[in-house]
């Protein structure tokens, strides 16, 4: 005998002892984090909670746009056949042969089935294999008739001589049925209270719950693929419902807090059942239809949103596998796990694709909520590891007013349903003081409920019912010239530099040649001097001006009244930037620059008509310009007044405009003049309010290429210390501005919301 | 001179402590495992204790050298009742999954012949090999190889592929004590790491589970993570996304025991995560977590300092074994101490190496602390057999 071969046989096993240890100081000591990421992953388990997006509020607090508490009745059909006797009853009939019984004959049979069971021998019980399935068997035999049965039955398993006897006859059987029979009832009770009290009849909500059973079932037939074994089979049939029969289908949509109540007070009776709550994006039915294109609307993530989400989620994916993170990956693993969890957007998210909902998603965005629970001792139930509460959205106060809002559109619907009218427009009023934008309407407009529903059709829409001319150009895509409202910032610029008196006059001869172009003017005026010119709106007057003052001071000018960039409305807001807040594309507003190069004669003419194309402007640019004459400095508008969180918003740096007091002075004069006997002396003073006097400019430039002119009419009120600045266009009328705009403007004085809004603001 | 009749004095504690550490083990952690599933297994553990303690200390009064000239009776017994089994036995559902067989006792208690054929193999081969042992001649390796063979191929269609992998270790370590050239040995340890593959693919050897955890062996989950993520930074999504599938699919099917017993060691750390609160443990992901895989639970709960305790009480007990191996002068004693120690040793390795990923997964249990009561009787008897060779070391039993 070889005793040094035992020291052979000892190094061998030494060797492979020494190489497993080796491996459990990689395991548990090298690589214990990457194994504790993975073990975490598989058995902490996430629910999301929601958030509540920020609401939309015009200035007073109204919301314009707010989210509503929306209950739905969900069924899961898991916890229904584990917690419900007819549930149980009718998943121990599929453990026992296989045929699956809905739902809906399930809760019609009990009792029956409740009974025949008892007629099963154990010898039955005993034949079924697997073990995972015998073992299912017995379980739901216990749940259905209570421990006692479910002791004698195990105990009459284990004995080794077959046991004759039917489960009836085993030992706490006839306690169990009754009890069993009594639960069946009221939890059929139950389900019946429910359907009523969710405005369903019983047969339908059935139908719903058998619609869910069919199809976890056919999920599972296609998933199952093929297994080695009986055991193997029946291992992964059971798995894949575990999953599947997890998912919940909705009973009822919409209902009511008593059925919520119910869900809530009588939930022992409803297993499978719960009221979840949701909370939706709503428009009050009163404001709905106000300001539609700018408040915009909710869609599905963008599909940025969704390739930043996946990039996020690959990502995390990539950390948790790898062996080890750097300090910095580590960093980054934590971050992005909480951005997956509460940022990013998920497939079923919403997000603002239109107008402020867009324009304003980062504020009005909250932060989902998340609880992550792990197992508990006894394997049945879970406990909460970690949780983080939603947050919410926050609300943003706009500076609009709904009620001018409102008089405003529906001022402009009159107009565009006014078969001898029918034109496009938009009105825009402001606060000068502050630049604060009271009402910003356009027509025509979408309802809400187009805007929801006919995307595809109001795209399409010849007249651009999706286009803002608040801020934007038309249908046609060019943005409407300022014609003679221009005159005021030329006359101005002229005063401010002194190459025209106050008193100096030009005789109008009507129209005037440049080369091979006559211009125009629209009647025969005699001298006039620089009030009465604008009064009646001279052209001629203006061409003369214009020759004196020359193309780049008018320019120059017209960059100063704000002309040839975007007003910052939201996207360039400074305001905004000073407090840290982000803008979003959503709410565009177009300009046209100003250019440099030198200008012809003609085009300066054409420029001090406001008929030049780099006059090109919005309503809103028209009406911040005069804003800006009627309180002698510029305030650049803005849309938003707070935001919850930040405070208010501070009013934007006042810009000084050129000329001294008097040079204004004179211009507003003409101003007056024109509201008092020149071409926008039909402007009523609103009733009750004779004493508020108005100063105004209308404009009637010439569109070309065969289409009709469009009409303006711009100013501010009262003239001294103006409160409100507005400028009305009309598209396309052929129309004078006096003859198109005044009679609207007229409208809006009448209406009661703007009655209100002059005697509250302005009267004292 | 200490008396050989007291089973007390003779208590061999290089061997017993070792033991006894490794039972309490497999107590708790039996404990740890089961007491919230509704089926404490704990009191049954005991009992399978207490009667491997009670049928030892039997073997121990009786005394080996006389239960040794009964070695071929026994084995032929046990291999008896071996190929009887699909006549005479109950089958079903198994520990891991598969069909079982077993002989049951009463009170729903089973009785695994394959455990009891280990041992007696050991005692076969030592019996035989005591005196001439094998020479340069193949001719003497036949009679050994063969009744090594007979028993692996009935246990192997129990189906037990892992008990009769156990046999290998079991016969060269033996044959090797017994004087086979170097040269020989080495050749009959290749050709097994070359017909094991052979087995893989010659079909009908394998059953297809068992393949299927061949498979799942060779491509394990880490290193598919590994090549997804690999892919990933090729900005290969879509393949990354077939790798990514393929380790879902395999999450849910095959690879995941020895999957999840890896996560489980592993995020088990350094100092575990406590007794009773692992989270794997808890959330039952890895099946047989009381048997076959409970390494899983002592890793995950008892982290570094667990595992690496319980490898040290197998060193320390397969070298208490091997130490009475080297200081008996009885040749069958010391060949039986040898096939114990290979016995003990190379179970011990497979399943551990099993549970940590490094080898492929085969229904074994873990000696001494597993669930099971064939396994930890047959395995006490085999030591108590060891203790009393032992305590007589001096003392040649049979001439040659």
């Amino acid at each position: 005998m070889r005793q040094q071969r035992v020291l052979v046989v000892l190094a061998v096993l030494l060797a492979g002892f020494g190489v497993l240890e080796l491996r459990l100081l990689k395991l548990q000591f090298l690589q214990s984090d990457v194994w504790t990421r993975e073990s975490e992953r598989s058995t902490l388990d996430f629910e999301s909670l929601p958030f509540e997006r920020g609401w939309i509020l015009d200035r007073s607090g109204e919301p314009l746009a707010r989210t509503e508490e929306v209950r739905d009745v969900m069924f899961r059909f898991r916890d229904w056949r584990v917690g419900s006797v007819a549930g149980q009853a009718s998943t121990l009939l599929w453990l026992l042969d296989g045929t699956r019984r809905p739902p809906s004959t399930a809760l019609a049979q009990q009792a029956r089935w409740l009974d025949e069971l008892g007629e099963l021998g154990v010898a039955d019980v005993d034949a079924v294999v697997p073990r995972q399935r015998a073992r299912d068997v017995q379980t739901y035999l216990k749940w259905l008739y209570g421990a006692p049965f479910a002791s004698a039955l195990h105990e009459a398993l284990k004995a080794d001589t077959p046991d004759r006897r039917r489960l009836g006859e085993l030992p706490g059987f006839q306690e169990g049925l009754p009890a069993a029979l009594q639960r069946g009832r009221a939890e059929r009770a139950a389900l019946a209270d429910l359907a009523r009290v969710a405005g369903l009849p019983l047969e339908q909500v059935l139908a719903t719950m058998d619609e869910a059973v069919a199809r976890a079932d056919e999920r599972v037939e296609q998933a199952v693929g093929s297994s080695p074994s009986p055991t193997a089979a029946f291992a992964r049939v059971r798995e894949l419902h575990a999953d599947f029969d997890g998912d919940r289908a909705t009973l009822a949509e919409n209902v009511s807090y008593d059925c919520q109540t119910l869900a809530a007070v009588r939930g022992r009776e409803l297993p499978g059942f719960s009221v979840r709550v949701e909370r939706r994006r709503v428009y009050p039915t009163d404001l709905q239809d106000v300001a539609t294109t700018l408040v915009g609307r909710i869609g599905a993530p963008s599909p940025r949103d969704v390739s930043e989400t996946t990039a996020d989620r690959i990502r995390l994916a990539d950390l948790s596998s790898l062996q080890d993170l750097s300090a910095e990956e580590l960093a980054e693993y934590e971050q992005l796990k909480i951005r997956v969890r509460e940022i990013d957007y998920s497939y079923t998210d919403e997000r603002g694709s239109l107008g402020l909902e867009a324009a304003l998603e980062r504020l009005l965005r909250g932060k989902r909520g998340w609880v992550a629970s792990a197992p508990d001792a006894d394997g049945e139930s879970r406990h909460v590891v970690e949780s983080a509460p939603p947050q919410r959205g926050l609300n943003v106060t706009l500076t609009l007013d709904a009620g001018l809002q409102r008089a405003a559109e529906r001022v402009l619907d009159e107009v565009l349903a006014d078969g001898s009218r029918g034109w496009p427009g938009a009105l825009v009023l402001l606060d000068p003081r502050t630049g604060e934008v009271l009402a910003l309407a356009t027509s025509p407009r979408p309802t809400r409920a187009r805007l929801a529903s006919d995307w595809a059709q109001l795209v399409a829409d010849p007249l651009g019912p999706l286009c803002n001319r608040a801020i934007g150009p038309g249908a046609s895509g060019n943005l409407p010239p300022p014609g003679s409202t221009f005159k005021p910032i030329a006359a101005l610029a002229a005063l401010a530099s002194g190459c025209i008196t106050p008193s100096e006059t030009f005789t109008c001869e009507g129209s005037l040649t440049v080369g091979n172009t006559v211009l125009g003017c629209l009647g025969h005026h005699h001298d006039l001097p620089l009030r009465e010119a604008l009064a009646v709106s001279c052209n001629l007057y203006f061409y003369r001006l214009s020759e004196r003052a020359g193309g780049d001071l008018l320019r120059e000018a017209a960059g100063i009244f704000g002309f040839g960039k975007p007003t910052g409305l939201l996207e360039g807001n400074d305001a905004l930037a000073s407090c840290g807040i982000t803008v979003e594309p959503g709410v565009r507003e177009a300009s046209v620059p100003i250019g440099q190069g030198t200008l012809s004669r003609l085009e300066t003419m054409r420029l001090a008509i406001g008929q030049a194309a780099l006059d090109d402007s919005t309503p809103l640019q028209v009406a911040v310009a005069y804003g800006a004459l009627g309180s002698g400095q510029l305030v650049p508008p803005s849309l938003i007044r707070a935001v919850e969180g930040y405070g208010p918003i501070p009013p934007r740096a006042a810009r000084p405009l050129i000329g001294d007091a008097a040079a204004l002075a004179v211009v507003r004069e003409g101003l007056e003049a024109a509201a008092d006997h020149g071409t926008a002396r039909n402007i009523r003073s609103p009733a009750g309010l004779s004493a508020l006097r108005v100063a105004a400019k209308t404009g009637t430039p010439e569109v070309g290429g065969g289409q009709a002119d469009h009409s303006w009419l711009a100013g501010y009120l009262p003239r001294r210390a103006p409160r409100l600045a507005f400028a009305v266009l009309m598209e396309h009328t052929g129309q004078h501005g006096a003859d198109a705009c005044v009679p609207v403007f007229n409208a809006l004085l009448e209406q009661p919301e703007t009655e209100q809004w002059l005697l509250r603001e302005v009267a004292p | 001179m200490k008396d050989r009749d007291s089973i007390f004095h003779a208590f061999c504690w290089s061997v017993a402590a070792p033991a006894v550490g490794l039972l309490l083990i497999g107590l708790l952690f039996v404990w740890s495992t089961t007491s919230r599933d509704g089926t404490p297994l704990l009191a049954r553990q005991a009992l399978f204790v207490l009667a491997g303690a009670l049928a030892g200390a039997v073997v121990m009064k009786i005394g080996v050298r006389n239960l040794a000239p009964l070695s071929g009776a026994f084995y032929l017994l046990v291999l008896g009742l071996l190929v009887a089994m699909p006549v005479i036995a109950h089958s079903g559902p198994g520990l891991a999954g598969e069909t079982d067989r077993w002989i049951s006792l009463g009170f729903g208690f089973k009785l695994q012949p394959s455990e009891f054929m280990k041992l007696a193999l050991v005692f076969a081969l030592a019996w035989h090999l005591r005196h001439r042992g094998v020479t340069n001649t193949w001719g003497s390796y036949a009679f050994p190889f063969l009744i090594t063979a007979v028993p692996w191929f009935f246990v192997m269609r129990q189906p037990d592929l892992g008990s009769s992998l156990v046999l290998l270790p079991v016969f060269l370590a033996m044959v090797t004590v017994s004087g086979a050239r170097g040269r020989h040995v080495a050749l009959l340890a290749t050709s097994a790491a070359v017909l094991l593959p052979v087995a893989y693919f010659v079909p009908g050897v394998l059953r297809e589970y068992q393949r299927e955890r061949l498979d799942a062996f060779l491509k394990p989950i880490p290193a598919l993570m590994e090549e997804a993520r690999e892919l990933r930074q090729q900005k290969d999504h879509e393949a990354a996304q077939e790798v990514e599938a393929t380790i879902s699919r395999l999450r849910r099917g095959t690879g995941r025991q020895q999957f999840y017993s890896v996560v489980a060691i592993g995020s088990g750390g350094v100092i575990g995560q406590g007794l009773g609160d692992g989270a794997q443990n808890l959330s039952r992901r890895v099946f047989a977590s009381h048997a076959d895989f409970i390494f899983a639970a002592v890793g995950e709960e008892w982290g570094l300092f667990g595992t690496s305790l319980t490898v040290f009480l197998y060193v320390a007990l397969v070298g208490g074994v091997l130490a009475v191996a080297w200081r008996t002068r009885e040749p069958f004693g010391r060949l039986l101490c040898v096939g114990v120690a290979a016995l003990i040793g190379s179970q011990a390795l497979m399943n551990l190496g099993i549970a940590t990923g490094m080898l492929p997964v085969t229904g074994l249990p873990l000696p001494l602390v597993s669930y099971g009561g064939s396994s930890i009787v047959s395995t006490l008897v085999g030591l108590a057999c060891v203790m009393d060779v032992a305590r007589q070391r001096t003392t040649v039993f049979f001439e040659s």
